[in-house]
This record gives C-alpha cells, sequence and structure tokens, in this order.
C-alpha cells in the first residue's frame, strides 16, 4: 500500500476550527495500518499543498460547513464536493482549504484526496471546542482508521491494486 | 464614459491583502474630497499584553502579531530584549538569526509576488485559473514556499513562530550535515529565481506608470551588506541615525479613518519595504540582487511604488545568495553546539530595528529588576505605509481623471497600489464551506 497522509487543518485558537489538529493528535496515541504520516498543519492550508502528490494518498481532517448537525462526520472525495470559495478572500494568512484544493485540483494533484469533514458548531476566536465537536473527535478518529483498514484491504487483497497483475 | 466631476468609488475589503481595508474616494464638482485607505480592523493590545510577562515570553507573545512575519518580530523582539539587558550574542548565533531572516524574506516575497500580485499582471481574479493555465509557474512557487518554510524549519525548529531561538542564543543547533543539505537545495533553487526574475521581467511593463517620490526609510549605514538584520535608520530625506531615536523616525498618530495609527518625518507620509530597501542601500546588494534589478529595468532611485513587487523578487534573488554565503560562513567557522548562556535578568530598556519583508519594524521594551515588562511599544511596517498610500492615491486619482480614465479602470488601479505594498492587516479562520454535488 502507498503511502497515506492524513493532514489536519484548523487553528487551534478558533474555538471548533481546532477539530482538524485535535483528530491528528488523536491519530498519534493509535496503531495505524500501513505507511502512514501524521501532519498538523494549523492555519496553513496552503501548506497542505506541500503534501499532495500524485503518487501518495491523503485524507484531510478539517472543520467543514456540510450543513449537518454539530459534530457530524463526513467521509468524501475532495471530487465530490463544490467547495465555495468566499468572494475572492485569497490572502496569505486567509487562504482557505477549499481555496488549496482549488490550485490542486488544477495542477492534478486533488485526485487521491479524502476529506474527514466535522461540522463545527462554533468558530469564534478563543481555546476550546464545543462540547459536540469535542465529542466527535474519536468519531473522527474511528473514520479516518476505518479509511485506512479499507485502502490496506484494497492493496492486501487479490484484485487490489498491489497485487495486480502486471 | 466618466465625467471629471463627479466620482464615488468605495471598496469595501480590498483583497488579496493581509485582512480588512476599505478603499474610499469621493470626487464632487470636480474636487478630491475624500481618498483614503480606511483600516477596520480592531485593535490588536499587544503592547498590553506583553506588560506584566516575563523577559523569556517577550518574543513568544509578539511572534503572534503575524503568523507570516513571526521570524521577524521574533528577531526584533530579542535585540530589544537583549539591548535592555545587555546581553551579547555569539557571531554564530548572528549568522544563523541573518539565515532566519532570509528564509522569512523568501517565503514572504515569493509568496506576494505569485499568488496575490501575477494574477493582476495577467488579467486573473486570483491564481486559480494559473494553476490551469500556467501549472509550472505555480508548482515553481510552491517549491520555493516549500523551501523557504524548510529553512525556518532548520533553524528554528518550525516555520511558523520559531522555537529554538531565545535571548542569548539558539536552545537547539542544528548539524552541518542539515545546513550542508539546505545549502544544496538553496544552490539547486537559483534556476527557479531566475525563472521568477524572467517571468516578472516579462509582466513589468504591466505595472502603472505613475511616480510619486517621497522619503524612503529601512535600515542604512552598514558598510558590507545590505542590511536586514541589524544597521542604523536610514532615511532617503534626513540620512542615518540611531535605532534608538525610531520614535522620531515615525511620530505615530492617531487618525479618525483608520484603526492603524499613521507616521510621518520630513514630508507627510513616509515609505517601508521593498522599494525604500533597494533605493536606500542598492550597492550592497550582491550580485544575484543587481543581475535580478538588471533584469528587471530596476535602478535606484525609483519613484513608482507599484516597483515594491519588482524591488521583492531583487530581493528573493538576493537572499539565496546571501543564505548559500551564510551557510558557507558558519560551516568555515565548524557548527559548534552553543549552550545559552546563564542570564540574569536586569532593569532596563532596549530598542530592536529589523527589516521584515513589509518594512521596517521596531520594538522597545522596559524590563524592572525581575525582567517583567514595564512598558512595550512595536511599529509595525503596514502602519508606517498607511499615510503613503493615502497620499499616492490623492496623486492617483486626479491624474487618472485628468487622462479620462473610467471609474472602473481607477478602482482596479487602487487596489493594485494597495496590493502592491503587501499590507499586512490581521489574521483569520481557515474553514471550508462545503456543498455536495
Amino acid at each position: 500500500m502507498a503511502r497515506v497522509r492524513i493532514i489536519g487543518v484548523g487553528n487551534e485558537i478558533a474555538g471548533d476550527d481546532a477539530v482538524g489538529p485535535a483528530v491528528i493528535m488523536a491519530l498519534r496515541q493509535r496503531d495505524l495500518p500501513g505507511d502512514i504520516e501524521l501532519i498538523s498543519v494549523g492555519a496553513d492550508a496552503l501548506g497542505v499543498m506541500e503534501y499532495l502528490q500524485d503518487d501518495c494518498d491523503a485524507i484531510i481532517v478539517d472543520a467543514a460547513h456540510m450543513g449537518q448537525v454539530p459534530g457530524s462526520v463526513l467521509i468524501f472525495p475532495a471530487s465530490r464536493a463544490k467547495m465555495t470559495i468566499v468572494s475572492d478572500a485569497f490572502s496569505l494568512h486567509g487562504i482557505g482549504l477549499s481555496y488549496a484544493l482549488k490550485i490542486a485540483e488544477q495542477l492534478g494533484l486533488a485526485a487521491r484526496v479524502t476529506i474527514v469533514g466535522i461540522e463545527p458548531e462554533s468558530i469564534e476566536p478563543g481555546h476550546g471546542m464545543t462540547a459536540a465537536v469535542a465529542a466527535a473527535v474519536p468519531a473522527a478518529v474511528e473514520a479516518v482508521t476505518k479509511l485506512l483498514n479499507s485502502k490496506c484491504r484494497a492493496a492486501c487483497t487479490p484484485g487490489g491494486a498491489a497485487s495486480a497483475p502486471a | 464614459m466618466t465625467t471629471a466631476k463627479n466620482l464615488d468609488i468605495s471598496v469595501h475589503h480590498v483583497t488579496r491583502v493581509e485582512g480588512h481595508g476599505n478603499i474610499v474616494v469621493n470626487v464632487k464638482d470636480g474636487k478630491l474630497e475624500k481618498c483614503e485607505l480606511n483600516i477596520v480592523e480592531a485593535p490588536r493590545f499587544f503592547e498590553a499584553f506583553l506588560r506584566g510577562r516575563n523577559w523569556k515570553e517577550s518574543h513568544l507573545i509578539t511572534s503572534r502579531i503575524c503568523g507570516i512575519c513571526s521570524p521577524g518580530h521574533q528577531l526584533t523582539s530579542l535585540k530589544a530584549t537583549e539591548d535592555a539587558m545587555g546581553i551579547k550574542v555569539s557571531e554564530q548565533t548572528v549568522l544563523l538569526r541573518k539565515l532566519m531572516v532570509g528564509g522569512s524574506f523568501l517565503q514572504s516575497h515569493v509568496l506576494h509576488v505569485y499568488f496575490l500580485v501575477s494574477p493582476d499582471l495577467v488579467g486573473a481574479p486570483s491564481v486559480i485559473p494559473l494553476a490551469s493555465s500556467h501549472p509550472d509557474v505555480v508548482k515553481r512557487a510552491l517549491r520555493l514556499k516549500k523551501l523557504s518554510n524548510d529553512i525556518c524549519d532548520v533553524v528554528g525548529g518550525r516555520a511558523v513562530h520559531p522555537i529554538t531561538m531565545v535571548p542569548g542564543g539558539f536552545t537547539k543547533i542544528r548539524s552541518a550535515e542539515d545546513l550542508k543539505a539546505l545549502r544544496k537545495r538553496l544552490a539547486d533553487s537559483v534556476p527557479d529565481i531566475l525563472a521568477t526574475v524572467e517571468l516578472v521581467a516579462s509582466l513589468a511593463g504591466k505595472l502603472p506608470a505613475f511616480t510619486r517620490d517621497t522619503e524612503y526609510i529601512s535600515l542604512g549605514g552598514v558598510d558590507d551588506e545590505f542590511p536586514l538584520y541589524d544597521g542604523k535608520i536610514c532615511s532617503s530625506d534626513c540620512g542615518l541615525t540611531s535605532d534608538k531615536n525610531y520614535r522620531k523616525m515615525t511620530n505615530e498618530r492617531v487618525v479618525p479613518h483608520s484603526t492603524a495609527k499613521h507616521t510621518a518625518v520630513s514630508r507627510s507620509s513616509f515609505m517601508v519595504g521593498a522599494l525604500a530597501r533597494c533605493n536606500n542601500n542598492f550597492d550592497k546588494l550582491n550580485a544575484t540582487g543587481k543581475g535580478a534589478a538588471k533584469a528587471l529595468g530596476y535602478s535606484p532611485k525609483a519613484c513608482n511604488p507599484y516597483f515594491n513587487n519588482v524591488c521583492q523578487v531583487i530581493e528573493a534573488g538576493h537572499v539565496v545568495q546571501d543564505m548559500i554565503e551564510l551557510i558557507d560562513k558558519l560551516l568555515a567557522a565548524g557548527v559548534k553546539d552553543e549552550k545559552v548562556p546563564e542570564i540574569k535578568p536586569k532593569a532596563g530598556t532596549g530598542v530592536g530595528a529589523t527589516e521584515v519583508p513589509r518594512g521596517i519594524l521596531y520594538h522597545e521594551y522596559t524590563y524592572d529588576e525581575n525582567g517583567t515588562v514595564v512598558d512595550a511599544n512595536c511599529i509595525i511596517p503596514t502602519g508606517q505605509n498607511c499615510a503613503n498610500i493615502d497620499d499616492d492615491m490623492k496623486k492617483l486619482v486626479p491624474e487618472m481623471l485628468d487622462a479620462g480614465k473610467s471609474k472602473d479602470e481607477i478602482t482596479f488601479a487602487l487596489e493594485m497600489l494597495v496590493r502592491a505594498y503587501d499590507p499586512c492587516i490581521s489574521c483569520s479562520v481557515h474553514l471550508l464551506d462545503v456543498q455536495f454535488v
């Protein structure tokens, strides 16, 4: 199985936006299957692009407004979501993940990106997540682990990528 | 067609700058009534946060003023603390700190020129269309960003808000092998730098041909190098003065239309940043910097504020060569695992002045005998440029009206002008907004 990069994005002092880095921290306590790299890029969403390569799977964990109940965890390929770029909000500080992924898509680097989104309740400045989102961290960790397990199975099972006939 | 009689421009939140600023222009019966950049961010109160804190925390707290310039704020802060307490640092520490300066300049300038300015020059609304039309250009920008992040990571322990720089030195020194690896990557990046110069040279003709002479302020008075880490304060109008006189070289004042204070010295405004540095210290640029200047058609003294972006590219070239030479010096002297000396705090006042990507930065602290901050003052480059931006706009708008330019053309030129200064107004939250398709 090829290396999988798991990338947490979020500002740790913006309420529930901290959930991405929090999930990465929780994953560090786990034994994870396969060749895994855990990365926390903090608020530097453009930094995500440094880890996207065409020969490497990536799982991005981030707070996401998905119209769900706060604390909901959804898994979806980056290509399946239409991410809103709020006005032309690009700045060195203000770049959102949606912007970074759009650039990655144009560069052909987003095809192997899966997103684990966690619906936030509040992203007001300040330490600490809301109870609903803090309680969602284990579910997000499970979601990532399941994704890794299925990638492993795909790689190790006959017909999977690793054993596909040449 | 616009008549020159009446014009109302209100750009709410200029894009591709750090934080929130509005452009307001009002022309009535041919008379310019209002022309200003409104800074609408809330004040940050960092100086108040510092009061009562320990001397070992000053650089860690002020680092948070800016996620882009965090190394620059730390270095300025460390210099102020060391000045206040009479702490001397080793030659190796100075070389490593200069390496840090180079890394942060490269990162900031590359991102600004590629991601925030170049879309204006090719008529794109943002960098996204460029990623599909010019993928190699965007990939090159990302390579240079990664390199500059890694430089700050190697020297400072991490790219943003470094952790190894402390008063008196570094808590951890990376090995000679790590520095050699960095040197190789810097040498390998030279083609990317030359390609950047070539790209911007091909687009420089699209920069508006606007000039307004102003006072240019930067570090200066250093014999053998382009001063970024240390030096005196240099004004193109008044010459050199000690960094201790920084208050006289800023004269901060409150204005009604901006939460950022305005500054002035010998005229109604002055400019800091890459253009000011190149104008004041052109002779001190190294061969890569001067080569870039020649290719880009820059020679001092240039009075076109849009050329600030050209000078950022010149400096990007300069710092790459400079960092290679800094590493050579470190390796030649033998990288020593120096320990931070034992420091006993003492009462005093100290000033730090360094160049950060957007211009000259000042920190001043007063400590009591326990090393507790009793007073602090930080003067940020963007604040120093605000009055100059207003003065540029007051000359630019009537000129464009006289030339029969449309409201859209004038608005675009004004937004580009604000972006040319690379203003850094605040930080923001990062969040995905998702609709499923």
